[in-house]
């Protein structure tokens, strides 16, 4: 266990200092992974679903292959099906390859336009109570006794949940002694138009809201902030590079410039500038392409934030920011999945020539891997094979 | 959907956070269940 801990201790320092433009000794390389383990040996997840210990067995055999330094964000089973099928939700399903776990987000009961004031008034007691029946039919019955025990039977599946997804990470981050870039300590920031986005009223409504009726998306914006605790005191931070604190991007993509400052970017430089000054490095999950607004990472401290790239080209990235933030970059996803092992090769090679000297590269894919056919074994073990080999160079 | 009932789902919560018979640990019951509401409703936490 004591060599598990140094080896950790020695992830922890490569990637700090990679992410402070200092040439670690090894490259950190590194992954995002949601259900495709559940695939390697070429099952599904509803195979092992309804098995915690099979579950655990299948997510994690991948790692005996596949050299990994840290994993991002995550890992283990997004969502719990069951829990949600018990509840009559059907937001969450199983795909049809029977392993992408998918958001349905159009069969959830959204606000409607007229229902803005619900959330303005008072968003605690909408949240907590009539978002939860209007999506949660099992919930939403004449009897109390009837809804308590399909809640009841809800947990226990939850408590399954819960725990296999434990014995997951427990798997990865102790017995494995790969690194967690975030944990429960982490400085999390998400902005509150995310919260109305993902949660409250939906994509296409608020993209359309955000013109036709602005007001209404600021005043519930403003409400969703004074609902949210952001927790943290400075002084616990000082000096403590990692775990990482974090922010994820969703509507960002979708948003001009100078949105982009309105809903997101003021709200963070405010909140997150007093850590990074502290010593605190930020993980940004980016989603789509946001080479428009990278410049305003520069009124931040140099170094205080690595993204994880979606769309972007991360060469066009470099250029603009790659002497301020850190990028995570290496193989596309599109590659991994459709790309020959010698396309994906010279990739990674070209990333580790352009982007590792100096610091501020880790090796990261730019998507997760989602779904059953997003990587084969060959051209996973080939891609990590070379990077752990480059990354050592 | 309409809300035809007359119970609230705090008060669901508070009976689960009470009821030994789906787990034994009272702390381990309170920390899922405040898991649990949070993973229903993504945006205020339980308060009990």
């Amino acid at each position: 266990m004591d060599q598990t801990l140094d080896l950790k201790e020695q992830r922890k320092q490569n990637f700090v200092d990679a992410i402070s433009f200092k040439e670690p000794k090894k490259v950190p390389v590194g992954a995002e992974v949601i259900m495709w383990p559940l695939t390697y040996r070429g099952g599904t997840y509803l195979d092992v679903i309804d098995d915690p210990d099979r579950t655990v067995e299948e997510y994690i055999a991948f790692l005996d292959d596949v050299p990994l330094d840290y994993i991002a964000m995550s890992p283990g089973i997004s969502h719990s099906v069951r829990m949600h099928e018990t509840l009559g939700s059907k937001s969450y399903v199983i795909a049809r390859d029977g392993t992408t776990l998918q958001h349905a987000q159009g069969e959830l009961s959204f606000i409607a336009a007229e229902e803005y004031p619900k959330i303005i008034d008072d968003l605690e007691n909408f949240a907590s109570d009539e978002w939860v029946k209007r999506n949660f039919p099992a919930l939403n019955v004449d009897s109390p006794d009837e809804a308590y025990e399909s809640l009841k039977k809800a947990a226990s599946i939850f408590k399954v949940f819960t725990n296999t997804n434990r014995r997951i990470t427990n798997n990865i981050f102790e017995e494995r002694g790969i690194l967690n870039l975030t944990d429960s300590t982490s400085v999390r920031f998400g902005s509150n138009l995310n919260t109305l986005f993902d949660h409250l009223r939906g994509i296409p409504a608020t993209l359309s809201d955000l013109r036709r009726r602005p007001e209404l998306v600021d005043a519930a914006c403003a409400a969703i902030k004074a609902t949210k605790s952001f927790p943290y005191d400075v002084k616990d931070y000082i000096g403590k590079p990692h775990p990482l604190g974090s922010a994820t991007y969703h509507s960002e993509c979708f948003l001009s410039p100078p949105l982009f400052d309105k809903y997101f970017f003021n709200d963070f430089r405010d909140a997150c500038m007093p850590f990074m000054e502290a010593g605190v490095k930020f993980w940004i999950k980016g989603e789509g392409q946001f080479l428009n607004t990278l410049d305003r990472y520069r009124q931040l401290p140099q170094g205080s934030v690595v993204f994880m790239l979606d769309e972007d080209d991360p060469f066009e990235v470099h250029k603009q920011i790659g002497d301020w933030c850190s990028i995570g970059a290496g193989i596309t996803a599109d590659l991994l999945r459709m790309g020959s092992i010698e396309k994906c090769k010279d990739y990674v090679k070209k990333c580790f020539d352009t982007f590792a000297p100096g610091g501020g590269f880790i090796f990261l894919q730019n998507k997760p891997l989602l779904c059953g056919g997003d990587a084969t074994p060959e051209v996973i073990r080939a891609v990590y094979e070379l990077a752990d080999e480059l990354s050592r160079k | 959907m309409e809300l035809t009932n007359n119970y609230t789902i705090i008060e669901l919560f508070e009976r689960l956070v009470a009821d030994e018979s789906w787990e034994a640990d009272e702390n381990e019951r309170l920390a899922l269940a405040k898991a649990m509401f949070l993973s229903l409703n993504r945006i205020v936490p339980l308060k009990i």
